[in-house]
């Protein structure tokens, strides 16, 4: 029993430790005999992507490409460490469709569906279009007659100065969201997890080990 | 006397087999439609609660959670405030519409509160798990659930099972494995829909854990499967005056999906 004991705990813990960091997508870790994954969701003026194996095994380098739902190219990039890429808002309504190819054949497909999607063209954002000019909103004072004149173009140009506004003085608090998100040290629960992954497969080793010899039969009933 | 001892000592067992209340077993039920999550279009999760008899699919009323918990990414999220109660005939049940809208594996857990049985004249809390993958992120499955008193803890992908496939589980008490204990398992039909047994002890069907707390079993069709790793506690609740045992459920819902044909490729 320990001939078989050992090498397999060796091999267990080997690969436990390596496994992580000698991933990449051409030479893909075990899980990427899994299928491979992208998610996508709208953020103000992007499409941000995620493309994974598993959430430990992101796809890294792998071409992603957001098409029209007949199948137009619209934009393409290839994702960082991560597995993330995010895609400038097309001009395009309705649902988008994210591929992302990793290598070896492995492509993965999600549909972004219109009733999830909060993000609007980023290029109908430009600093040069009319402001609401909130200034001269207040010197008009209590005496101005009626709602200010606010025609779509500035209510949408106003939403977008807020979105862009909003967005920036959000990027570090995002940012270290993502990094708590994405803290790649071990956490009790991973050792626990993992300790408990190890004695599961003893587990069924000894199990497999203890039927192969006529037992006695248990004591109680 | 003498002849009637042995006599009285079958007749004990035997009102056992003979108790109509033991052929077909309680079950706590948490069932999401769909059992993945794999398009935007249906990531709503509608989300069944209810204590029942689901092969014979007959009813019990359910009074309000003690607690029904959602895990995801680490978190854990109390949803009990959110359920809404569906009567089904004259039993209560509750339902809930869960939007998941992140990849991941999304844990429910319902702990009920304490309810006595009087013809097993004891307690029965079933501490009910059901998992359910989102968008193909399913890590995590293999992994106690932090904090919960007893369960079944998958070593077999939870999401990805088609009928007849051997499934196998550990069974957790206090996050201890329980060796010789025994899982007690039923179909649940469908909606209106009741199984049928050659015999009333065919309805649960029992397999016990070996000596690492695993159990293995294969369904035979299609649908929802439930587990349940039965144990007694190591404390007793008051009923009507009297201390009486509690019995405690870690029970598992499992979809098996039904394995179609191939079909030409191209």
């Amino acid at each position: 029993m320990p001939r078989l004991f050992f090498p397999l705990l060796l091999a267990l813990l080997t690969f436990g430790a390596l496994a992580p960091k000698a991933f990449s997508p051409l030479a893909p870790g075990s899980a990427s005999a899994h299928a491979v994954y992208v998610f996508a969701y709208s953020a103000s003026d992007q499409i941000c992507s995620e493309s994974y194996f598993s959430r430990k095994n992101r796809v890294q380098g792998g071409r992603v490409s957001l098409l029209s739902p007949n199948g137009t190219l619209l934009e393409s990039g290839v994702t960082d460490g991560e597995g993330t890429f995010c895609f400038k808002s097309p001009d395009v309504a309705g649902d988008l469709i994210v591929a992302v190819e990793a290598g070896e054949g492995h492509r993965g497909e999600f549909i972004l569906r219109a009733s999830e999607r909060s993000d609007s063209p980023s290029a109908s954002f430009s600093p040069a279009s009319p402001s609401p000019a909130p200034a001269e909103t207040v010197e008009a004072g209590p005496a101005a007659a009626g709602p200010p004149a606010f025609s779509p173009q500035d209510a949408r140009a106003l939403q977008n100065f807020i979105r862009a506004e909003l967005r920036d003085q959000l990027k570090p608090i995002v940012r270290a969201l993502a990094e708590a998100e994405n803290d790649q040290s071990p956490t009790l629960r991973n050792v626990v997890g993992g300790l408990g992954w190890i004695a599961g497969l003893l587990g069924l080793i000894f199990w497999r080990l203890g039927r192969r010899r006529p037992s006695p039969p248990p004591s109680r009933d | 006397m003498r002849s009637v001892r042995p006599l009285l000592a079958l007749f004990f067992p035997l009102c056992l087999f003979l108790s109509p209340a033991l052929a077909q077993a309680h079950f706590g039920v948490v069932i999401p439609t769909p059992p993945t999550v794999m398009d935007q279009a249906d990531s709503t999760v509608n989300l069944e609660i209810e204590f029942w008899h689901p092969f014979a699919n007959q009813g019990m009323s359910l009074p309000r959670p003690l607690s029904f918990a959602v895990y995801h990414s680490g978190e854990k999220n109390e949803l009990v405030e959110s359920l809404e109660e569906k009567k089904v005939g004259e039993f209560t049940t509750w339902r809930l519409a869960y939007k998941v809208d992140r990849p991941g594996l999304y844990t429910f857990v319902m702990a009920p509160h304490p309810y006595f049985e009087p013809a097993e004249d004891s307690f029965i809390i079933h501490f009910t798990k059901v998992y359910v993958d989102a968008f193909g992120d399913n890590e995590g499955w293999s992994e106690p659930t932090p904090g919960l008193k007893t369960e079944i803890v998958p070593l077999s992908a939870p999401g990805a099972l088609y009928a007849g496939n051997v499934f196998t589980g550990k069974v957790l008490l206090d996050g201890q494995p329980v060796p010789g204990g025994e899982v007690e398992i039923e179909w649940r039909p469908g909606p209106d829909k009741k199984g049928q047994a050659p015999y009333e002890s065919m309805i649960t069907q029992v397999v016990k854990t070996d000596e690492n707390g695993n159990f293995n079993f294969a369904p035979t069709a299609p649908g929802w499967w439930g587990f349940a790793g039965l144990n007694a506690a190591d404390f007793k609740l008051p009923h009507e005056g009297l201390e009486k045992d509690v019995e405690l459920g870690a029970v598992l819902w499992v979809y098996f999906h039904e394995f179609r044909p191939a079909v030409d490729a191209k």
